[in-house]
């Protein structure tokens, strides 16, 4: 177990080198000079001397050949200075801290609110098969696939104020400030985020029921008179977890992602919409740590994901 | 079966839970803010909405007696009767100003306006739009401003006065007495001083982009005692006072500056509680996307405004959750920067007319097609002027612009005094009949510089606002020419890039400029070395008559001058003027002593006249 954990941590190291050079290059090889935008501001309107433009690229390190620029940040990276943001001059850290709470307990409503509902949806299809739930079900879920998030989000602000007159409080409070407040801000984002996701699991959740309660095992247990509710799921759930297990894993790093969107919908302070204003104004250092930290939270959750095998699984083994 | 039907209840039930939770928690609307209700009930305006007249619009103070309109206007465009450009009906509705002459007013309360757009910076100096000047404006006064009524007259700030010596090099100003910062220094010339010379030497490469003209037109600026200030011009130049009344140059408090430009960190932000003006309002809170909220200051100049309590800015990005919100009563205004779209203005005036004061608005700024001078075929002059006779510009405004139009011209088209946009609409190319005719001899001009059949070419364009469009539709209508148009969309930073390397064959771009002066355009899009000069056009006699127009006091001359010069981009195009849309700036009928200047620019939006009259229709 141990020896297994620590092959998959050293394996974090060759990902984010990966994902780091990914980022650098894409940044410094899109149009859009950093330098630039700063003399000239983000709409373009100042001018500018031929010497100042380089004096400020100098200043930024912005002259220097590309690899030695990625050496240079990842040596800083590594002692946890992630460098100044280009638009605010502060670390990069004071401008993403204030906004991880957000996004994060945003993320985890989310990921709740799909698993709630996704498992037992799908227990219900599998267990309902070809009845009108199934399939009622069945297209409610094919409709979060087929919305995006962002549309979802739309239409459920419109619902609201048209039909309701109503719109969520603007802003965010943080749980420890107005806990009622804060749940109000974040319920429907949540919802919008977590219907795709929703969607995604009840399917799976349903083919892999389906798939085990015709197992040989299910139908000794139902022979043997256990109540449905125990094979369901004592027997049939805990076997049929295991591939939506994965798939929440690989859904929580999407969900921090589609927060980029979402967060702009309803107007939320998070890193999502820190990461659009800073790739609108070059912000590289904060585009590469946000892109990193994105990276580094996706695949933690997967290691963790890849633990929880064994405890699910005892026919697991790390060795 | 019963575990089917106990985990489905269980789901539905907690599906309702939360939306009642949710819904329930704060179904009703924040009430409006309190205040003393003593004017009596002026009946709700009925519907259709109610639009503010226009503001004529007026040159700006100059030393000499204005010249009227159109005086002496070149024999290239003599001034005639035109037809009206489309504007929508709605448009020709008046109503009186929201205060009307003699009614109480109410102080108190909190104002909140509606905001796309975050602050960029808390150092003012530093920031470039005029959603943050919305912000910033509450907060640091400048030496002169731009009047709060007429948007455009220069009248005293932190200075009361202002003399000019005979060379016309040298402007004295006289401080004002008693006006403080919040943290209780006294404002000084050397304050003054210190900001102007700051905007030239710009330490720390910090960029100011705002400030531009301060660095065009002043040589040096020094405090002679702490109630005159000193300001040497590098010439003589009559734009001078409406680029030191521009809102950009604001006069935060030397201490702090010193600090940030040359304490630990030099080139750092303003930490909020340095945030210290001499405004109407001082910082009170300020979270960033979230809002931006200021309140009254008591020591204000200008007692006893401000009349309100504070004032509450609330960011909502995106644009439709932005109509929902001011649906829903959670703003009394749209920022002044717009935070609707046309669409979403029509929609929200036929839905919501009857509680709405409503002020129209265009643009203070030149939006069209820069043409990139250095490559052929628009290095020839026939071509050029054969591009702009085919542009249809009424077929634009039907398509783009569902509240109406007008053409753009070569300086704001407010500027009357050059020319205004009824002279333009007198001009083929511009002028809406005759485009057939127009359409013929572009046809014969391309023939005769060589390209009968017409060429292809690229048209650039950010994916930003109505570019996407212009672009779109001018492609189209260059067809009829046989120029056939490749789109080339670019995301907006790369967009501004490849603008500035001159990596474009056309593009279409509009440009709001830094101050209210003709001079403000030359600054940016004219003059070889202007910063959106992207068509790399330099034209000897426009630079002499620049030259002397930038000096001439006397408006009438000045405005000759000026139109000789609108004459020859007129020959030359280097520039082809597009169209704008007439916007509707909405606020609450209880939002009094607020109209949205006619020509939204660079203004001084401190909302020390605007106050809340409960009585009238509000949030």
């Amino acid at each position: 177990m141990r020896a297994y954990v620590v092959r998959r941590v050293l394996l974090f190291f060759p990902t984010l080198i990966g994902v780091s050079l990914v980022v650098f290059i894409i940044l410094r090889i899109v149009p859009g000079d950093p330098a630039f935008i700063m003399l000239a501001g983000y709409e373009g309107e100042g001018s500018f001397t031929q010497e100042e433009l380089e004096r400020v690229r100098r200043r930024l390190g912005l002259d220097a050949p590309i690899y030695i620029q990625y050496v240079k940040w990842i040596a800083s990276a590594v002692q946890l200075d992630f460098g100044d943001s280009f638009f605010t001059n502060r670390p990069i850290w004071e401008e993403v801290r204030p906004r991880l709470p957000l996004t994060f307990q945003f993320a985890f409503m989310a990921i709740f609110l799909a698993i709630a509902f996704a498992v037992p949806m799908g227990v219900i299809s599998a267990t309902r098969q070809d009845t009108w739930i199934d399939y009622f079900l069945r297209i409610f879920a094919i409709i979060g696939l087929a919305m995006p998030t962002f549309w979802v989000g739309a239409l459920l602000l419109l619902s609201l104020s048209l039909w309701f007159n109503w719109f969520p409080p603007l802003g965010y409070t943080a749980p420890w400030v107005d806990l009622k407040t804060n749940f109000i801000q974040l319920i429907f984002p949540a919802v919008a985020l977590a219907y795709s996701t929703n969607a995604v699991a009840a399917r799976m959740t349903r083919s892999q029921m389906l798939e085990v309660l015709r197992e040989d095992y299910v139908r000794t247990a139902m022979a043997k008179g256990l109540r449905e509710r125990v094979v369901v799921f004592r027997h049939a759930l805990k076997n049929a977890a295991l591939p939506v297990l994965t798939l929440f894993g690989v859904q929580f790093g999407f969900l921090l992602g589609g927060s980029v969107v979402i967060e702009s919908v309803f107007s939320l302070p998070g890193i999502g919409r820190l990461l659009i204003f800073a790739i609108n104004t070059r912000d590289f250092p904060m585009v590469q740590f946000l892109v990193m930290f994105i990276a580094f939270i996706f695949l933690s959750v997967n290691l963790l994901v890849d633990l929880l095998y064994g405890w699910l699984d005892p026919r697991i083994r790390y060795e | 079966m019963k575990l089917a039907k106990l985990a489905f209840g269980l789901s539905a039930v907690a599906l309702i839970a939360l939306f009642l939770a949710a819904c329930g928690g704060a179904a009703a609307p924040q009430a409006a803010p309190s205040a003393p209700q003593q004017a009596a009930p002026a009946p709700a305006p009925a519907a259709p909405v109610p639009v503010a007249p226009a503001q004529q619009p007026v040159a700006p103070a100059a030393p000499a007696p204005a010249a009227p309109a159109q005086q002496a206007a070149a024999p290239a465009m003599a001034p005639q009767a035109v037809p009206t450009v489309a504007i929508a009906p709605i448009a020709q509705q008046q109503r009186p100003a929201p205060t009307p002459t003699g009614q109480q007013i109410i102080p108190g309360g909190i104002l909140i306006p509606l905001a796309g757009f975050d602050l960029g910076h808390t150092d003012p100096h530093r920031n470039t739009s005029v959603a943050e000047l919305s912000y910033m404006t509450h907060i640091y006064p400048g030496i002169l401003q731009y009047d709060t009524t007429t948007w455009v007259d220069i009248a005293p700030d932190l200075a009361v006065s202002w003399e000019v010596d005979s060379t016309g090099k040298a402007y004295t100003f006289k401080v004002r007495e008693g006006a403080t910062y919040s943290d209780g220094s006294t404002v000084s010339a050397e304050d003054m001083s210190y900001s102007l010379n700051r905007m030239i030497e710009r330490p720390n490469d910090i960029a100011m982009p705002r400030s531009g003209c301060i660095r065009g037109f002043m040589e040096n600026a020094h405090a002679i005692d702490p109630s005159t200030l000193q300001v040497n011009l590098k010439d003589p130049a009559v734009g001078f006072l409406g680029c030191v009344a521009s809102p950009w140059i604001s006069i935060p408090p030397k201490s702090i500056l010193e600090e940030v430009d040359s304490g630990s960190d030099p080139g750092r932000e303003l930490e909020l509680e340095e945030v210290i003006g001499a405004g109407p309002f001082l910082l009170k809170n300020y979270q960033r996307g979230i809002s931006f909220e200021v309140e009254r200051n008591e020591n204000y100049y200008d007692q006893p405004r401000p009349y309100l309590d504070g004032v509450r800015h609330v960011v909502v990005t995106d644009p439709s959750s932005r109509v929902a919100a001011f649906r829903t009563g959670h703003a009394h205004k749209e920022a002044v920067f717009p935070a609707f779209g046309a669409d979403d203005d029509v929609a929200i005036r036929e839905q919501m007319g009857d509680q709405l004061f409503v002020s129209e608005t265009v643009g203070f700024g030149v939006g069209g097609i820069h043409i990139n001078l250095r490559n052929a075929p628009f290095d020839d002059v026939r071509v050029r002027k054969a591009l702009q006779l085919a542009v249809d510009r009424e077929e634009m405004i039907e398509l783009i612009h569902p509240s109406g139009g007008e053409a753009q011209c070569y300086y704001p088209c407010i500027f009357e005094w050059i020319y205004s946009v009824e002279d333009y609409m007198q001009l083929p190319g511009f002028r809406f009949d005759g485009h057939l005719e127009d359409v013929e001899e572009a046809k014969r001009l391309l023939a005769e510089a060589g390209y009968p059949d017409g060429f292809d070419a690229t048209i650039t364009f950010r994916k930003v606002g109505p570019y996407p469009d212009y672009s779109a539709i001018v492609a189209q209508q260059w067809k009829a020419i046989g120029v056939d148009l490749t789109l080339r969309p670019m995301e907006s930073a790369a967009g501004f890039a490849a603008y500035q390397q001159g990596d474009f064959e056309i593009n279409w771009q509009g440009t709001g400029l830094n101050f209210l002066d003709p001079d403000a355009a030359n600054d940016l899009l004219w003059l070889p070395t202007a910063g959106r000069n992207y068509q790399g056009w330099e034209n000897a006699e426009f630079l002499e008559l620049f030259d002397q127009e930038k000096q001439e006091v006397d408006q009438g001359k000045r405005g000759e001058l000026l139109r000789q010069m609108t004459d020859i981009l007129l020959d030359e195009v280097p520039y082809i003027p597009g169209t704008q849309g007439i916007g509707f700036h909405l606020q609450y009928s209880c939002v009094k002593g607020y109209t949205q200047p006619r020509a939204l620019g660079q203004n001084n939006y401190r909302f020390d006249k605007v106050w809340l009259d409960q009585a009238e229709p509000c949030r």
